[in-house]
């Protein structure tokens, strides 16, 4: 390794440090509710508090997202790789599940409605 | 070097790169993150920018990144690893001419610009900025998995170099 290697380094992992800090900042605090979208579009918003079983079927497979005590997670999927059900629940702002080959998007937002929201709905 | 030299050479690499993608899905490095991988048919590529003309470089890349999208995977992984072969490979291309990378420095730039393609298809894939909270993990990753890549490529460079 080189000076200037040891200077990419240092550099990439500070603009990582800080960026990770910007997502702890910005998040954080417990969410109201969930949000789903599918290929950007609007899918179905369902309230963290109350326990439940959503299905959803899109346009590009099945998904099973269960509300438990509080959080979200990814309990079953028809997608090849499975990675969304590797993920942890969910249930601070900004946290989110995504299923690429689905191309749904899970996230947990707080109790006020977003512009994103208002135009999706 | 003669033309059918370089064709030569792009053949064994191509080959090489589809050896070590089928090593990879063997052995699948799990680390707890969905979706890291080491991305050692990326050493194919990181090696050739050092012996063969850029544009027979850009060929290997487009002839692995095919081939091993569809032994390997689905169509989705090609557009995947089409998007981070190509920043990489454009990003790796520019820091190797500036002076004072070594091979290490290039590779890890070009890990973590692979990192920041795929993000960038995914984002655009669900319409969301959500993939971006990936970001630090993906730079992390992307520099580690690019280093261990250089520090193989360069020992391979110091190997081969003398019968090249």
């Amino acid at each position: 390794m080189k000076k200037k290697d040891v200077c990419l380094l240092a550099l990439l992992l500070a603009v990582a440090a800080v960026m990770a800090l910007f997502i702890k900042l910005r998040g954080g605090y417990t969410g109201e509710r969930i949000v789903v979208t599918i290929d950007g579009a609007f899918f179905g918003e369902y309230r963290l508090s109350e326990d439940r079983t959503i299905d959803v079927e899109g346009d590009f497979g099945q998904n099973r997202i269960v509300i438990q005590n509080g959080s979200a997670y990814m309990e079953a999927a028809d997608c090849p790789d499975k990675y969304c059900m590797a993920y942890r629940p969910i249930s601070k702002t900004n946290e989110s599940i995504i299923c690429l080959p689905h191309r749904l998007v899970v996230q947990v937002k707080d109790a006020e409605y977003t512009e994103i929201d208002g135009i999706a709905r | 070097m003669t033309n059918s030299k370089k064709v030569a050479y792009c053949a064994m690499l191509t080959a090489l790169s589809m050896i070590f993608s089928y090593i990879e899905a063997l052995i699948p490095l799990s680390v707890g993150i969905p979706g890291i991988k080491l991305g050692l048919s990326n050493l194919v590529v990181v090696s050739g920018l050092y012996f063969l003309p850029v544009r027979w470089v850009l060929l290997v890349l487009a002839l692995k990144v095919t081939l091993v999208s569809f032994l390997f995977g689905n169509l989705s992984m090609l557009l995947y690893s089409m998007a981070g072969g190509v920043l990489s490979f454009l990003v790796m291309t520019v820091i190797k001419r500036i002076k004072g990378f070594s091979m290490i420095g290039v590779s890890m730039a070009g890990g973590v610009s692979h990192n920041i393609g795929q993000l960038i298809v995914a984002m655009l894939t669900v319409e969301s900025v959500a993939p971006l909270s990936y970001m630090p993990v993906l730079i992390v990753a992307g520099a580690v998995s690019g280093i261990a890549v250089g520090a193989a490529a360069y020992r391979v460079r110091k190997l081969i170099g003398r019968v090249v």
